[in-house]
């Protein structure tokens, strides 16, 4: 049941998904071809603006706004699936409410993921239009790679860049499903609390609990300090101890957000199975 | 038994009971008219049989289990209003129904549609809301449900579409199944119940019975008795 949830949420988002996708990389690509043209055939003052503002107008399109489009669709999803009418079949399915909620997480972090891939992209065809010859070029690449592994070797070493890069990639995947859980569990709020503009109730939500959430950590020095208390304890102490350091609160930091993670799914589950209650 | 509620009570505001202590059971293989005035808590009985409303306090069994996956699969409701993503298409919603309930019969539901010259590669956006309807009636009598959940499904429609769904739900359920109808449109639908329940406000049960049995007794249809019953209780 988990798999049939996931494909019609799937297909649901990417049925608008992959319109928006194409355009950003469609903008994109004007953005540049007006940029190029810019570089070196305009003879104009007023030529000159209007290309600017147009390349400007198409980057911000393609580079800025595809992500927030990209929120706006999984959430408007999770919104209409639950909470309009289409919650009748919705909650009426044979499903758990844990699949329900899985399914709904496990589509906004595809469409996450597959929003920074087509990001990447989008600045790698701006590169290849704008710099063509740099961006083509073996030996930039080859140059770029060896200032990359002067810098690793220079400063922490391959085993140590390892372990950050593994405890970065293990920090994003629960801070990720974090941010979506805590931004439905707004959204589930505002349905219950709100009779009214439920959307904007979710966003005044948001920035409450998140200033909350900030005053919290900045009090308890979640946000880094303790790093630097404890570099500074450690006084002149090798670098391999503040690397240790370091990755130690890394795990820290993996093992709080997976616990906070925990705690939102408990909580959004238990309002959504046992407290909600459909217009 | 196919429904049990014990000690049942829903509170939208503090206090405010619109089911207040219900104690019901259904039998299996019945049709059963839940008959009140609008506002009276059908509709919440119902929803909360179907799982989209929580009780305030009280349990619901439907074929022994408690309201979750397990009593979904065995039930098949139908909503007063529509729930259907209207962007999809009817073939669509048949292959959605198919791939989660079990009991879907493709077959039957594609002799529905055929019969109501209703296009499968429609759009539900470009349907009349008397054609969703229709649709969505067929879906839902297009499962081998235990236990039907029918809120006010002839509320919205012309007298001649009301015959027909009249006809689609008694023709597309089987002898071993409850149909549990929700109605003020009492005149209409009492040709085809088995059992009635007149329904106050406050989900108080004012009497219920065998349909035939009553309208014999009694020498009145169920309308008129509902009329009359209903006045002497608010006479108290």
């Amino acid at each position: 049941m988990f798999a049939k949830l996931l494909k019609y949420d799937l297909k649901s988002v990417l049925r608008y998904w992959w319109v928006a996708a194409v355009s950003s990389v469609g903008l994109t690509v004007l953005a540049c071809l007006c940029g190029k043209i810019l570089a070196v055939e305009y003879t104009a003052m007023e030529l000159f603006q209007t290309l600017a503002a147009i390349a400007m107008v198409f980057f911000i399109l393609g580079i800025f706004l595809f992500p927030v489009l990209n929120t706006v669709l999984v959430y408007m999803r999770f919104y209409k699936n639950f909470f309009t009418d289409e919650g009748y079949l919705t909650f009426t399915l044979p499903v758990t409410t844990a699949q329900l909620l899985s399914s709904k997480l496990l589509c906004s972090f595809i469409f996450g993921a597959a929003t920074v891939f087509v990001l990447i992209f989008d600045c790698s065809l701006a590169m290849a239009i704008i710099i063509p010859e740099e961006f083509f070029s073996l030996d930039n690449w080859k140059m770029l790679f060896e200032s990359f592994h002067m810098l690793i070797t220079e400063t922490f070493g391959y085993g140590w860049f390892t372990v950050f890069s593994l405890e970065s990639l293990l920090i994003l995947i629960p801070s990720t499903l974090y941010a979506s859980l805590f931004f439905m569990l707004c959204l589930t709020l505002a349905f219950m609390r709100a009779k009214k503009h439920r959307v904007l109730a979710a966003v005044a939500i948001y920035y409450v609990i998140n200033m909350a959430l900030s005053f919290v950590s900045s009090f308890l020095m979640l946000d880094g300090t303790w790093l630097e208390v404890l570099n500074r304890f450690c006084g002149d102490v090798p670098d391999s101890v503040s690397y240790l350091n370091l990755s130690m609160f890394l795990l820290i930091a993996i093992a709080l957000t997976v616990l906070a993670t925990a705690v939102l799914y408990t909580i959004l589950h238990r309002m959504l199975e046992k407290k909600l209650n459909l217009d | 038994m196919i429904l049990q509620c014990n000690n049942l009570f829903k509170a939208y505001k503090k206090n405010v009971f619109v089911i207040n202590n219900l104690n019901l059971t259904l039998p299996k293989g019945r049709i059963i008219g839940l008959l009140g005035p609008n506002g009276c808590g059908k509709s919440t009985l119902i929803k909360m049989i179907a799982g989209v409303l929580q009780p305030t306090k009280g349990s619901i069994l439907v074929d022994g289990k408690e309201v979750g996956h397990q009593s979904k699969a065995v039930v098949s409701y139908l909503p007063e209003r529509p729930y259907f993503d209207p962007a999809m298409k009817v073939s669509e919603l048949l292959r959605y129904f198919e791939e989660f309930y079990e009991d879907f019969d493709r077959e039957r539901a594609n002799r529905l549609l055929r019969d109501l010259s209703i296009d499968p590669e429609a759009k539900l956006k470009i349907l009349s809301k008397g054609t969703k309807e229709k649709v969505q009636l067929i879906l839902v009598m297009s499962r081998k449900a235990k236990l039907y959940l029918l809120d006010e499904p002839i509320a919205g429609v012309d007298p001649a579409a009301r015959e027909y769904i009249l006809s689609t739900i008694v023709s597309n359920y089987d002898s071993e199944a409850t149909i549990l109808i929700t109605t003020h449109l009492i005149t209409d639908v009492e040709q085809v119940l088995d059992e009635f329940i007149f329904f106050s406000w406050g989900g108080r049960v004012l009497k219920s019975g065998n349909a035939d049995e009553e309208r014999t007794r009694s020498g009145m249809s169920l309308d008129e008795l509902f009329k009359e019953v209903y006045r002497c209780s608010q006479s108290f």
